[in-house]
């Protein structure tokens, strides 16, 4: 069963969060503070992180700062959920660590599909990237594919609300898309199933 | 012989004094043929004899024998004008003779000079900022004052005297926009600097000012001609301009929390109405909401093109929540 951990200094909302999630066929496990989930971390391993931003003392960017220097934690998916819009400076500086950014309030429907095809896609695509290890891909290539399909699928993801907020950002999609499908087909070349 | 000599002989009361002889020197300097003023009364040759002072002197000298020097004089009439410097002695004879020197040229260029130093001395004086004329020694090291201007003693409130006693080191304060040695290496190697430092006054109050500093050569010598600015209001206006705008800072700053405070609420909601059937009801109350959250994500616009809020907002959330920004 997958389990998501729910970061947020909201108790009603972190409740009903919980509940929806439960609902839906998730195993759920909460923290009230960015501390709280370093400290849950060391004795859970969540398939995917749904964390807020505005807490105190310690913020979601730093939070999510700290999970990912931790080379036990930093493959586990991390959506951000919060009520704050994205600044530019924010997506340059953290861009690459997070999954998503979803934008409260958010209907439970759609916050539970969003994670199941976040976690499914990070599960699928770091599969194709044990593989490639095992076909004897070089890992600085594996890197740059995890790299670029980051990149590919955060802007995909995020571009419509961006340029919701009146952004013009984001990295060169044509050139990243292009890279990702010459590497997918380095991957199918040398027998690395795509599923 | 360049100088003019007039031989006089006097009537016999003294009242008035004959040509007797005149040099070509004297011919040349007063524009006069000897043969036209020979026998000629001093009165008929210099009509304004009296008022050039020399008739009173050449009295004097007759009745008394002594000699005297006529102070450098301005002569004019009708026909000439100029100065001269006169000296006068009674001859064994009993005439008098006048030995006397053209110095208008001399004069001119003293006046010119004078004109052209009290011109200087006003613009020294009447320019709005301090100025400070001092030496400097090889490594840049400033010296004593050579001159100041009234606004610099108005400035540190001292007298032009008292300044003289000082060199400009002794008015600084411990703040220098740059280290000071490398402030002094600049005006040795560029010849000039800009820089800010802080003045202090006589009764002891701090004067901020930006000082403009160049090495002139005044008469064969290396000195340091500083424009001192008095920076006190142009301060004020930047720290009141830093203040305003970390007020502004902080308004946005507090704008993006109120967001995200009004969000969460919003978000429970939803949640809320998620959990229950739906309804006519409920969807209503969804659209509501979701019309409160598209106010919310134009204020969100609003404050994220502040390029300003952006730069503030530091390292990951940009506000230290319940302090001083």
């Amino acid at each position: 069963m997958r389990t998501i951990l729910l970061v947020d200094d909201n108790e009603r909302l972190i409740e009903l969060f919980a509940l929806f999630f439960e609902n839906a066929g998730w195993d759920v496990v909460t923290a009230p503070s960015g501390r709280e989930c370093l400290k849950l971390l060391e004795h859970e391993c969540p398939d995917l992180i749904l964390l807020d931003i505005m807490m105190e003392p310690m913020d979601g960017w730093e939070t999510l700062l700290r999970i990912k220097e931790n080379p036990r934690w930093a493959k586990i998916p991390v959506t951000m959920l919060t009520g704050k819009a994205l600044s530019q400076k924010e997506f340059d500086s953290y861009g690459m660590l997070f999954e998503h950014y979803l934008l409260k309030p958010l209907s439970a429907s759609k916050m539970i599909s969003l994670s199941g095809q976040v976690l499914e896609v990070h599960t699928r695509v770091h599969e194709v990237a044990e593989a490639a290890g095992n076909k004897g891909i070089e890992p600085l290539i594996i890197d740059e594919y995890l790299l670029v399909h980051h990149r590919v699928m955060l802007n995909h993801r995020m571009s419509a609300s961006l340029a919701l907020q009146g952004y013009t950002i984001l990295w060169d999609l044509g050139k990243d898309e292009e890279r990702l499908k010459e590497l997918q087909k380095m991957f199918a070349d040398r027998g690395v199933p795509f599923s | 012989m360049s100088s003019g000599v007039a031989i006089y002989e006097a009537n016999e009361d003294g009242n008035d004094f004959f040509f007797k002889n005149l040099n070509r020197a004297g011919e040349r300097i007063d524009d006069l043929k000897r043969q036209d003023v020979i026998g000629k009364s001093l009165f008929e040759i210099f009509p304004a004899i009296k008022e050039f002072g020399l008739f009173d002197v050449l009295q004097r000298v007759w009745r008394t024998g002594v000699p005297e020097s006529q102070p450098a004089s301005l002569y004019k009439d009708a026909r000439i004008t100029g100065w001269r410097m006169n000296f006068i002695y009674k001859l064994p004879s009993g005439e008098i003779a006048a030995i006397y020197d053209d110095i208008t040229e001399r004069k001119d260029a003293e006046e010119a000079l004078r004109k052209s130093e009290e011109k200087f001395r006003g613009i020294f004086n009447k320019i709005n900022d301090a100025i400070h004329l001092h030496d400097i020694g090889k490594d840049g090291s400033p010296g004593n004052f050579i001159d100041v201007n009234d606004i610099a003693c108005q400035m540190l409130q001292y007298s032009r005297d008292e300044m003289m006693q000082y060199n400009p080191l002794d008015f600084v304060t411990e703040y220098h926009s740059r280290p000071i040695d490398k402030i002094l290496e600049e005006l040795v190697t560029v010849g000039k600097v800009e820089f800010e430092t802080e003045h202090t006054r006589k009764d002891g109050t701090i004067v901020p000012v930006e000082i403009n500093a160049h090495i002139i050569t005044l008469m064969g010598k290396k000195v340091v001609l500083s424009v001192v600015r008095d920076i006190t209001e142009r301060k004020k206006t930047d720290e009141q301009i830093r203040n305003s705008l970390v007020q502004i800072e902080n308004d946005l700053v507090q704008m993006a929390l109120f967001n995200d405070q009004i969000r969460n609420p919003l978000a429970v909601i939803i949640a809320l109405l998620d959990s229950e059937q739906e309804s006519k009801t409920n969807t209503k109350i969804c659209e509501q909401v979701y019309k409160i959250d598209e106010l919310i994500t134009t204020l969100d616009r609003q404050y994220m093109n502040s390029e300003k809020v952006r730069e503030f907002l530091k390292k990951h959330y940009d506000f230290i929540p319940g302090t001083d920004v």
